[in-house]
């Protein structure tokens, strides 16, 4: 598994609630919505922004929330396995302070 | 297999620029028909980069690059056509993508005029889509190396290409497409008659539009005969089977026999019943065998 760019078109869903966490991304071109389970907008991603890590930090084995291509444009998908690895490589009370974020970022999102 | 990403790497935009920079820089060289020494130097140049790390892909092909192989070329084209135009950096690089559309440009129309294998299509497909923002003569120029091996004039396919980039690139695929389903179809008819037992000289005259509404099954299995005709030793007889023939089945086709005077035509019948039609009227013909 490898990092790579993956283009993207409006409309196009990059991952649905319930989904497994299997990647993030990277934006690189275009604009996406990141949606709450209501399918309110909750968060709207721009070009050089992450979106998708949150539930893998907070070690997560379901999506909690939907991303929707609102542009057509390009991403870099990063698979979970690197961010896992970068989790593993922290000392446990770095990777516990990264894990309560993450967890308290899906709940905010959640909630917004 | 690489299971890390340098994040903070690849989203500083400097380190970002000059990879997007290094990618530009090799493109120009593969298709500017470079040497071997120079390729190698831009190659290591984007290997240099932290971000090229960040992709398998590219390191693979970056590290099996084959000089003297077209396909590596071509997936090396590929590859930077997929990663470069997609960067958010890549925006910003106005002036380098001036300069390397300029050339791209220029290379297309020299490459046009050497078409000579299906590769040099695939090749300029790759220049093709680099300075396309809608792919459209990328996809007509693989299109057309999928059509290759149907083209009978080299030449004459050559000249097509030249006369119609970029704007009627796809008339051409039209006509080659057309071409090729016809020869298909009719190889088949040809095939199923002499399997039947007809001759060449006669399986080769049944046009597809006399085919029209015929299955290949149809084809196999129903009643096919062979009737001739000879309007000099009996012009009425002639004339009465004449009248028949469509009534009993699918004139597939006609010709002049050798014999002066004579013709002969090939019938696929409804039934076994239209044959006995024709021995009604007393005439010889030849059934051929059914499959």
């Amino acid at each position: 598994m490898s990092a790579e760019i993956i283009t993207i078109v409006a409309g196009q869903n990059l991952y649905k609630k319930g989904d497994v966490p299997s990647n993030c991304f990277i934006l690189q071109k275009g604009s996406v919505h990141i949606l709450n389970e209501t399918g309110q907008k909750v968060a709207g991603v721009s070009p050089n922004m992450i979106f998708g890590e949150i539930e893998i930090f907070a070690g997560f084995n379901k999506r909690e929330t939907e991303a929707i291509c609102v542009t057509s444009g390009a991403a870099v998908s990063v698979p979970a396995e690197v961010l896992n690895n970068k989790l593993a490589s922290l000392n446990e009370s770095q990777a516990n302070l990264l894990v309560e974020v993450a967890k308290n970022a899906i709940k905010n999102l959640k909630s917004s | 297999m690489m299971t890390d990403f340098d994040f903070a790497g690849f989203l500083d935009t400097d380190n970002q620029k000059d990879f997007a920079l290094s990618l530009i820089n090799l493109f120009d060289i593969i298709i500017s028909g470079s040497d071997e020494k120079l390729i190698n130097e831009k190659i290591k140049n984007v290997l240099n980069n932290s971000i090229s790390q960040d992709f398998d892909g590219l390191v693979s092909v970056l590290n099996n690059f084959d000089f003297s192989s077209e396909t590596s070329k071509i997936s090396l084209l590929s590859i930077i056509n997929l990663i470069t135009p997609n960067l958010s950096v890549s925006d910003s690089l106005d002036n380098e993508w001036k300069e390397t559309l300029l050339l791209s440009k220029k290379t297309i129309s020299l490459k046009i005029r050497s078409i000579s294998e299906e590769s040099d299509l695939r090749f300029i497909a790759q220049i093709s889509q680099w300075i396309e923002k809608d792919n459209t003569n990328a996809i007509n120029f693989q299109k057309l190396a999928d059509l290759f091996n149907d083209i009978e004039n080299l030449d004459e396919f050559r000249n097509g290409i030249i006369n119609n980039y970029p704007e009627n690139l796809s008339e051409i695929i039209e006509k080659l497409d057309n071409k090729r389903k016809k020869g298909f179809v009719q190889k088949d008819i040809v095939e199923i008659l002499e399997k039947r037992g007809v001759g060449n000289n006669i399986s080769v005259l049944v046009t597809q539009e006399a085919m029209s509404g015929i299955s290949s099954h149809q084809l196999l299995t129903d009643p096919l005969i062979q009737v001739e005709i000879n309007e000099n030793n009996d012009p009425e007889k002639a004339f009465e089977v004449m009248e028949v023939l469509p009534e009993i089945g699918t004139l597939l086709t006609s010709t002049a026999s050798d014999k002066n005077g004579s013709f002969l035509f090939l019938v696929l019948c409804k039934n076994k019943n239209s044959i006995q039609e024709l021995e009604k009227l007393n005439i010889t013909f030849k059934e051929y065998l059914q499959k």
